[in-house]
């Protein structure tokens, strides 16, 4: 189990930042099915920014020589020793100039860097008549690099040497004894200074985890950008106020720069990091879930589950069902009471934690599922705007609809996932949870209409279903707000809170 | 010509010298196929391997060696008790196998220096933890298991 000490920063009790009225402002209008108001003293909040940067490979090359450069001032050793030791350091610079200020010698000694004397300096020369002693091979002539220490070998043997010590964190040495190679040597044996550069990005992973609170990899698979961000009073700011670091990379990923991990709204990062560690945890257990076919529950012909929309049609016996509770569809469209939902009602106050938490993390992965195949369903929107414009001669910016609801969602299905997160550790007995569970229900009606319209395949349907395509997005987008400032409220006053499972 | 060649037809010669006496046999399985070699040598004196002859087997990666990667040696396995083998497989932790390659190494390096490991055990990292203790708390109780497995497979071969 994770400890929850495992936080550095602090929630303070009573937060000063924020007064509050009384409960009883609360519309609690369980029946009109409308947005429920919330209090307006948490739409002021949104004045905190934290200051980033995004940064490429080379951007970060280019940072990084910055820093070479100043610790080298406090040195006085070349570029070239300076990117060895701090190599051999992990980049960790206050390590290093301590280390280095207390016994100079000692650590130029660990880097390879103290050269024989009166030795003839290193050199890269073409030799006649030459037998290399490391590949054996004899050449009427080829260029040899030699150090200091005697020890040479001819071009091929280092450039083949090199490049297997790439992906080595510290600077590569000498092929017969600790004498270390430098960016310059490298740069030389290649003729450019590509393969250099390569060396030092690739230590970058030590470099990013070793200053990992102000740099962090976007998470996205094959990205490769890096975040960077020292506004480091404004971070915590935010953490304090349960307010998510959100960063986007120059390739539109947004992310959670504290957890690296996506954008959790409205989850704070305390509770979204305990979520996913138990996650995590549980997955292996639940399979059942994720599972995109079952019986219909009304004729038992298999149905498979194709977008994300929990609102499904037998093909077969035409019954309309909901994917996460197997009762009619009927029942869920006046007032949406899913029977999931509604059994959790029943003994919501006595329901222990674990219990509180399963319900949770069913819907969870539910709505993370739907996401999925929302995100499949979206990539066929391409082709169907390409469709509309060919078949209907309808511009891009006309078509441009469809892709602005799929954005819309799926940030509501993300929204609506991490409010089950919080939702678990909500106190049962308090009218606000009650409040959560209704602002839930509603952003979920929402997206599943929005998600079923996503559905149509006949482009000419799609076209002219734009207006209601406009009209269900908004609404997600409305109850996406409401139900944000529902959790903020929840986090703020302390309704919710972090209880080990 | 490749480096393993220029070693292979160097290697008979210096094997008859008094240095490599210790080693009776380095030789490819195949001699066409210089990737896979076999060794025997004796342990080390003074050692609990002294009087024993102990079997190597070894792979080269001929894309490889000697520049980016060195041999892969293990010893034969379910013979060697030692706090830097792994019994059941034979195989070896030592960083001139690993990080510490550098082309400079021959496999007569390679060899000669599995051999003072024998006699030589690298305590701060151990494949073998339990023969690691014992050697650490009871020497005396290390030589026997030593002793006792090496007579064993010895038995077995026979
Ligand atoms: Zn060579
Ligand atoms: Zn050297
Ligand atoms: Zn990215
Ligand atoms: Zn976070
Ligand atoms: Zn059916
Ligand atoms: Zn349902």
């Amino acid at each position: 189990m994770t400890s929850l000490d495992d936080y550095n920063f602090e929630l303070s009790e009573d937060d000063e930042y924020y007064q509050f009225v009384e409960d009883s402002d609360y519309e609690s209008d369980y029946s009109s099915g409308k947005v429920l108001k919330v209090d307006e003293s948490f739409q002021g909040s949104d004045d905190l920014r934290l200051r980033y940067k995004s940064l490429s490979t080379n951007e970060l090359y280019d940072d990084v020589m910055e820093r070479v450069e100043f610790v080298r001032t406090i040195t006085q050793l070349s570029t070239d020793s300076m990117i060895i030791l701090l190599r051999l350091y992990g980049w960790n610079e206050e390590k290093l100039l301590e280390d280095y200020t207390e016994n100079p010698s000692e650590i130029l000694e660990k880097g390879g860097l103290i050269v024989p004397e009166h030795c003839k300096k290193r050199d890269l020369t073409d030799k006649p008549h030459y037998t290399c002693l490391i590949c054996c091979d004899s050449y009427s002539k080829v260029p040899v690099f030699r150090m200091e220490c005697g020890h040479e070998a001819c071009i091929n043997c280092y450039r083949t040497y090199l490049t297997s010590t790439l992906k080595k964190p510290k600077a590569p040495t000498c092929m017969s004894c600790h004498l270390s190679i430098t960016s310059s040597d490298i740069d030389r044996i290649f003729g450019n200074k590509e393969f250099s550069k390569k060396h030092i990005c690739l230590s970058f992973e030590t470099f990013i985890n070793k200053h990992s609170k102000n740099y962090k990899w976007c998470p996205y698979t094959g990205c490769g950008n890096i975040i960077y961000s020292n506004n480091e009073s404004t971070l915590n700011e935010m953490l304090k106020r349960h307010k998510i670091p959100e960063v986007e990379c120059s390739n539109k990923h947004a992310f959670c720069f504290y957890c690296s991990t996506e954008v959790h709204t409205p989850s704070d990062c305390k509770i979204a990091q305990y979520w996913i560690q138990k996650v995590r945890d549980e997955s292996t257990n639940l399979n059942w879930i994720l599972n995109n076919t079952k019986p219909c529950p009304f004729c038992g012909t298999s149905i498979e589950k194709n977008g994300g929309c929990n609102h499904m049609t037998c093909q077969s016996c035409h019954s309309e069902f909901c994917w996460i509770c197997d009762g009619k569809w009927a029942i869920h469209t006046d007032n949406y009471v899913c029977k999931f939902q509604n059994e959790k009602k029943d003994n919501t106050i006595n329901k222990s934690i674990t219990k509180r938490f399963t319900d949770g993390y069913k819907m969870f992965i539910v709505h993370e599922n739907s996401s999925d195949l929302d995100l499949k369903l979206a990539g066929t929107i391409e082709s169907k705007i390409f469709t509309l414009q060919k078949e209907l001669g309808i511009s891009w910016i006309e078509g441009q609809f469809l892709s602005e609801s799929i954005k819309i969602l799926l940030h509501g299905r993300s929204v609506l996932k991490w409010s089950y997160a919080i939702g678990v550790f909500c106190d049962p007995s308090h009218n606000l949870t009650h409040i959560l569970e209704q602002n839930q229900t509603m952003l979920s009606n929402a997206v599943e209409s929005l998600s079923l319209k996503i559905q149509i395949k006949d482009p000419k349907v799609l076209i002219k279903s734009k207006a209601e395509f406009h009209d269900a997005s908004s609404l997600v987008n409305g109850r996406v707000v409401a139900l944000e400032k529902c959790c903020q409220e929840l986090l703020i006053k302390g309704i919710c809170k972090l209880e080990a499972i | 010509m490749s480096r393993i060649v220029k070693e292979y037809m160097g290697l008979q010669k210096r094997l008859q010298t008094p240095e490599f006496s210790w080693i009776s046999f380095l030789a490819p399985v195949d001699d066409d196929d210089l990737s896979e070699w076999v060794c025997r040598f004796q342990g080390p004196s003074e050692s609990p391997f002294e009087g024993f002859e102990l079997g190597l087997n070894i792979t080269i990666d001929l894309e490889k060696y000697p520049i980016s990667g060195g041999p892969r040696v293990l010893f034969e396995p379910r013979t060697v008790a030692h706090p830097n083998v792994k019994w059941d497989t034979g195989e070896i932790c030592l960083d001139l196998l690993k990080d510490a390659w550098t082309p400079i190494y021959t496999l007569l390096d390679v060899v000669g220096a599995i051999r003072d490991l024998l006699a030589d055990p690298g305590l701060d990292s151990p494949l073998d933890l339990d023969i690691a203790q014992i050697y650490d708390a009871d020497y005396e109780a290390y030589v026997q298991i030593v002793r006792y497995r090496l007579e064993e497979a010895r038995l077995a071969r026979v």
